[in-house]
């Protein structure tokens, strides 16, 4: 009979059907269901400014070189009139402020870095069609393109490909113009 | 002791379902499902049909599909799109190679959960036998913002022709010619002159067959030419003449003009007037 108890304690607590859940946190006007926090940087200093610490992603930008471009940060809505001075960071890691500009510390991808085609990117533009950045204008772009298609809530932002304020069918007819499959 | 033992045994039992070390893992959402059902009995001569449609619980978006069939079984005769959740075809189903056939679009409204068809595939049966149909290699695409793709497992459909007299292989009439939703000459955003015609074509019958266009830079219109959208116009190109043609024949026509461009036109051809003229005076 205890080994019985002991077996349907066992069945019970091992089969649960609560599924876990994700840690998420949220506020009164807004949910962060997946929360990311990215690699912190540590102190930099240039001749204009200090940077004492920071945490979160990098900043938003175009540096170049004679070599590569970094378009270091998350998501470009807008391109930045000059490059500006990389600070020197004492640390290693990306995350810092200001961006991994001149490819020093881990940044924006640094040395290596590869331009896409300029038919994918379109500087001056706000993106290209590559939405992915994977280099290549294929099936997952147009999915991409797609989900955000007459969405009337949210700003269509690179999505608007033609930049007439909606995401709609000549979007989607330039994209299959770039079709690199 | 035995109580001490039960309860650590208890204990120990509560703890490791708990930490879930044996816990069943969640079951994946189930994969998206592939369907191929025939519309009817496969005889020699005789139009057969198979609806290829995809079944899931996520929402999707795209679809890239490859159909593959046996040649000396069935020769393929087009495709039908009429109530396809696909509206905007990146490559409408065509023959690739002897025997395969491929087919990529999307849909402007997700497939949330349940059935959607995405093609009729057409047929003619040659000649008796068992004959298959088999999608081996297929990717949909989720409707979540980034493309995330699925790959649906692999389906093959079997079924047996039997023999027939010759038949009328031009099936049922389709009256109805082909739709077109929208047309329109857009410029592209990445190059600066360059102007795409931007189309979408659709039949609820029996499935668009082709589209051609032509355009007129100058006075002489250009030749026919097959194209799926875009279409890449010449620079000058004032007029576009849009044509989509049913597999039952029935035509649909638009036409397009560029206002600027004429305009353009017609300044040119002043200019070059006027210096011919002023050339004639002074000669």
């Amino acid at each position: 009979m205890k080994v019985l108890a002991v077996f349907f304690i066992f069945l019970v607590s091992t089969f649960s059907p609560f599924p876990a859940r994700a840690d998420f946190a949220s506020s009164t006007n807004f949910v962060i269901e997946r929360g990311v926090i990215d690699v912190g940087g540590s102190g930099a200093t240039s001749t204009g400014f200090n940077l004492r610490t920071s945490l979160g992603q990098q900043g938003v930008g175009i540096s170049t070189s004679t070599t590569f471009t970094v378009r270091g940060g998350f998501l470009h809505f807008s391109v930045p009139a000059s490059a500006t001075t990389a600070p020197t960071s004492s640390g290693g890691g990306g995350g810092g402020g200001g961006g991994g500009g001149s490819g020093t510390g881990g940044g924006g991808g640094g040395t290596g870095y590869q331009q896409a085609p300029s038919r994918l990117r379109a500087p001056g533009l706000l993106c290209g069609v590559d939405f992915n950045d994977d280099d290549r204008v294929d099936m997952v772009d147009l999915s991409i393109l797609l989900y955000y298609y007459d969405d009337t809530e949210s700003s269509p932002g690179c999505f608007d490909i033609d930049e007439n304020g909606r995401v709609d069918f000549p979007d989607v007819s330039i994209l299959m113009f770039y079709w690199t499959g | 002791m035995n109580k001490l033992l039960s309860f650590t045994i208890i204990l120990l039992a509560l703890l490791i379902g708990g930490l879930g070390v044996l816990r069943v893992p969640a079951i994946a959402a189930q994969q998206p499902l592939l369907h191929l059902k025939p519309l009817g009995d496969p005889v020699v001569g005789m139009p057969f049909s198979v609806e290829i449609g995809i079944e899931s619980e996520q929402s999707l978006n795209a679809y890239s599909i490859l159909a593959t069939y046996q040649p000396e079984f069935l020769e393929f005769s087009g495709a039908s799109d009429g109530g396809s959740i696909i509206d905007i075809w990146q490559k409408r189903p065509e023959l690739l190679s002897g025997g395969v056939i491929g087919f990529n679009g999307g849909s402007f409204k997700p497939l949330e959960g349940g059935y959607g068809k995405l093609v009729t595939l057409n047929f003619i049966p040659l000649k008796e036998g068992t004959a298959s149909i088999t999608l081996p290699d297929s990717i949909v695409y989720r409707a979540d913002g980034a493309g995330t793709p699925q790959s649906p497992l692999p389906l093959r459909l079997t079924f047996q022709i039997a023999s027939g007299g010759a038949g009328d292989r031009g099936g049922a009439g389709d009256s109805i010619p082909p739709e077109i939703s929208f047309s329109e000459v857009v410029p592209d955003p990445f190059e600066q002159n360059r102007k795409l015609l931007s189309f979408r074509v659709s039949d609820s019958g029996s499935g668009v067959k082709e589209t051609l266009v032509r355009s007129r830079s100058f006075i002489l219109w250009g030749a026919w030419q097959a194209a799926e959208n875009p279409v890449l116009l010449p620079a000058m190109a004032w007029a576009v003449h849009l044509r989509a043609v049913d597999q039952r024949g029935n035509v649909s026509e638009m036409m397009l003009y560029d206002w600027t461009a004429f305009l353009r036109l017609i300044f040119l051809v002043s200019i070059l007037v006027a210096i011919g003229f002023v050339a004639r005076i002074h000669l």
